[in-house]
């Protein structure tokens, strides 16, 4: 009796792990997921630069387990490191995808990698 | 003594399955992501929020209809599914009730650092050592870099 609770136990810990590791490893309902998620919805994924080749900013899509970016600069601070909120996800939320909005082009003088509007997005999961 | 080894090594034995599915378990599920399977060709967006939006294909502007549009008729193999290491499940609904799981994997080549040997890719001016001797003193690299063998 005592081994089948064991047992039995010890199968409710297995398959409540193993529920839980699919549900963290989607990235989903973990604590940086849900901050990450948070605030990429409350904000543009873009700078306020465009590419110069496009005429709008670009997306780089990065590996979904991407969490920081690194941007370089003159002065104080010479290098930020942020973090990458916005991820890529399935089904049209709908709005335009082509290139709409006032952005300023590339100074002749780049002083941040920020200007040149190229911007990271994560891809799926 | 006999008796409780006997008994030791029969709880041990009853142990084992549950010890064995519970591993199993945890590796099995420590990478596979949780995605449904997205339909033929699904592409995948950022809503606009005071701009453009994006969508993953065709970045960053769609191609107009007249153009023409390629199409990913096999989820695993999308462009983005080779960026980083993963486990996936891809699952099909039969119209009968049943259902298939397609199973995929991408990760590290474990042998590739064994067979491809990395090797300098860009050559150095100034080499030192057996570089030296072997290529001359002005034909090697200035920066020992190495092409990387894994991403």
């Amino acid at each position: 009796m005592k081994r089948l609770t064991f047992g039995a136990a010890l199968l409710l810990l297995t398959v409540a792990g193993w529920l839980a590791a699919d549900r963290a490893t989607a990235m989903e309902e973990t604590y940086i997921g849900q901050i990450a998620r948070q605030r990429a919805a409350t904000r543009p994924w873009h700078g306020n630069y465009y590419e110069t080749m496009w005429g709008s900013p670009v997306a780089l899509v990065v590996p979904p387990n991407a969490g920081l970016q690194t941007n370089y600069a003159w002065g104080v601070p010479s290098m930020r490191i942020s973090p990458i909120y916005h991820q890529y996800r399935p089904g049209y939320p709908g709005g335009g995808y082509g290139p709409s909005g006032a952005f300023y082009p590339t100074p002749r003088v780049p002083s941040d990698t920020n200007q040149f509007g190229v911007y990271y997005i994560r891809a799926p999961w | 003594m006999s008796r409780s080894f006997v008994r030791t090594s029969s709880r041990l034995l009853a142990l084992l399955p549950t010890l064995a599915l519970a591993t199993l378990a945890v590796e099995f599920s420590a990478s596979e992501a949780v995605a449904q399977t997205p339909p033929i060709f699904s592409n995948y967006y950022v809503p606009p929020y005071g701009g453009p939006g994006a969508q993953l294909y065709i970045s960053p502007r769609p191609t107009p209809a007249r153009v023409g549009h390629v199409y990913y008729t096999y989820q695993p193999v999308m462009p983005h599914e080779f960026m980083t290491p993963h486990r996936r499940c891809y699952y099909g609904y039969m119209p009968d009730g049943g259902w298939t799981c397609t199973k995929v994997r991408w990760s590290y080549n474990p042998f590739n650092q064994v067979w491809h040997k990395p090797q300098p890719v860009m050559p150095n001016p100034r080499p030192s050592g057996h570089l030296a001797r072997k290529f001359g003193a002005e034909t090697l690299p200035v920066h020992d870099y190495f092409e990387p063998t894994s991403w």
